[in-house]
């Protein structure tokens, strides 16, 4: 059992997409990007979801919780501000780097896998935990790179980073896919490795593939390699939720029922 | 230019056509960006965020739908979007199908009749001075200031942008009440209907969040450019043609507001195509 006994399957909510998701069937519940919202100017689509008792979490993108900087506080009290304005049950970042020396990479960046780079990361992570009001889950991220010398497996890192700092996890299906495909990772290796006790929710999103390397675009449809590494974690674990991602070229609302649905039915055949 | 469409038991007018020749560019431009929306291939946010649902053109009936798809590709307020439409290539195209079937008047006569306006009112000034100055004879100098009223005023007449066929085509046209393109095209969004005092607008008819229908009656300057299948865009203001330019204010502001730090402008950040970025 998680940190929250049972989400469902949702979808990101995102500003373009908001009449859609209020009307899509069975959406459980929301994710929301954080550093989009205001506080005191919370969307009316949000609002609204809100009322009905749609659980809003919110995920935040900038934290950089891998950063050798210090975590900025500011960042951080947004994000609990945004929690609690929500009435979430917690909040969400990456396991990456998206700042340093002053400058946003504007990317996710993968952390170094050493237990040097483990001891900064597990020291922010706890910086932002005293300063959240509700509980921290991470995020694996995709990398095109791997940084030399690493001496951890990311399912190891992962697992250490839990342990150390009692975060939870959000495991992302199609990182795990694109990670599996560009870096020749092993996904049931890494499923093996991580503390699926853990698991807050899961992401599900899609992506393109040109000239053998794997793009996290959320702008295409869920390949059929990512909904079927949702179904090796669905045969370990019964995830407490799982969330389909799109963040551009947003298809019509049939087809990102359908994407729900087949996500509904993986969960189901392999439950 | 032929759209393939009709309007209400109006054979040979397009929905299109019968907004420009009822509210100008921008009216025409809003039957575009409605049908669109009715047919599903746009799709509106509670804040007026108006994205195309599809990558492609595809399922466009008119080539002013395929570029107001084309110019909501990334996600453009709904008032930017009508004015970008209003300013595109497409309707200009449709601008001069009408001047060409002698249904609306060319910009070059309509300039033409503003420049003879321009100077009949000189006219009368001089006339005047004439009396004053050089002591023309008083009866002169009302004569020629009421002969160039007179021309104003027929100028006037002639620059009128609908010509005499134009307002006869639209006066034949009845817009059925399920008829929703036409009732755009007739109204214009931001047109009330209804009988008093249950008057609503255009905009509430369609289902259009309140939020978003504001998006319309803001009046900034565009600045932003769309280069799809136009080149030279821009989306400053449209020339005025009929009775009113249907209030196509715009916003380019977009979406929720991001904050100013983050390292993901909006959306979550994703994409693992930079430098070895990651995606969530």
């Amino acid at each position: 059992m998680g940190v929250i006994d049972k989400l469902g399957v949702g979808i990101g909510w995102r500003a373009e997409i908001d009449l859609t998701v209020e009307r899509l069937p069975g959406v459980d519940f929301v994710e929301v990007v954080a550093e989009n919202l205001h506080v005191e100017h919370l969307p009316e689509s949000i609002v609204l979801l809100r009322e009905r008792g749609v659980p809003v979490l919110p995920h935040a993108v900038s934290l950089s919780l891998g950063s050798a900087d210090p975590v900025d506080l500011h960042r951080v009290e947004h994000l609990g501000a945004v929690a609690e304005a929500l009435g979430a049950p917690l909040v969400s970042d990456h396991v990456c780097f998206v700042r340093a020396g002053g400058l946003d990479s504007g990317h996710l960046m993968p952390v170094p896998r050493t237990r040097d780079a483990l001891d900064v990361l597990v020291a922010n992570v706890r910086m932002a935990q005293a300063n959240l009001p509700v509980p921290l889950a991470l995020e694996n991220i995709a990398a095109l790179l791997e940084w030399p010398d690493g001496e951890l497996t990311e399912g190891q890192f992962l697992a250490e980073l839990c342990e150390r700092t009692d975060c939870w996890l959000l495991l992302d299906v199609a990182n795990l896919h694109a990670n599996a495909r560009n870096l020749g990772t092993d996904p049931n290796r890494f499923l093996d490795e991580i503390p699926l006790e853990r698991l807050a929710y899961v992401h599900v999103a899609g992506g393109v593939e040109n000239d053998g390397v794997y793009h996290d675009t959320h702008a295409h449809a869920v390949r059929p390699e990512v909904l079927e590494l949702l179904g090796e974690l669905r045969s370990r674990v019964d995830p407490p939720g799982v969330l389909l991602e799109r963040d551009d070229n947003y298809p019509s609302d049939s087809e990102l029922a359908s994407e729900l649905a087949a996500i509904r039915a993986v969960l189901a055949r392999h439950g | 230019m032929t759209s393939g469409t009709t309007i209400s038991g109006r054979p040979g007018i397009s929905v299109e056509e019968f907004g420009f020749l009822s509210g100008g560019p921008g009216r025409a431009a809003e039957v575009a960006v409605v049908r669109l929306l009715e047919a599903g291939l746009l799709r509106i946010s509670r804040e007026g965020v108006v994205s195309a649902v599809a990558a492609t053109s595809h399922g466009a009936a008119t080539p002013l739908e395929a570029y107001a798809l084309g110019a909501a590709r990334t996600g453009r307020m709904l008032g930017d979007l009508i004015k970008a439409t209003a300013a595109g290539e497409a309707l200009e195209a449709l601008r001069q199908n009408l001047v060409d079937r002698g249904l609306l008047v060319s910009p070059g006569r309509r300039k033409l009749c503003g420049s003879i306006r321009s100077l009949a009112l000189v006219g009368v000034f001089c006339a005047m001075a004439s009396v004053a100055l050089f002591h023309v004879h008083i009866g002169i100098g009302i004569g020629l200031v009421v002969l160039a009223i007179l021309i104003r005023w027929f100028a006037g007449r002639l620059r009128r942008p609908v010509r005499r066929a134009g307002r006869r085509a639209i006066r034949k046209i009845t817009v059925m009440s399920d008829d929703r393109a036409g009732i755009v095209a007739q109204h214009g969004l931001t047109g009330r209907i209804g009988k008093f005092p249950r008057m609503y607008y255009v905009w509430e008819m369609l289902g259009i969040a309140p939020s978003a229908g504001a998006t319309l009656r803001r009046h900034k300057p565009v600045t932003t450019t769309y280069a799809g299948s136009c080149s030279s865009c821009s989306s400053g203001s449209s020339s005025s043609c009929g009775a009113d330019n249907s209030g196509c204010g715009s916003s380019s502001s977009c979406g929720s507001g991001s904050d100013s730090g983050s390292s993901c402008s909006s959306g979550s950040s994703c994409g693992s195509s930079c430098g070895g970025g990651g995606g969530d």
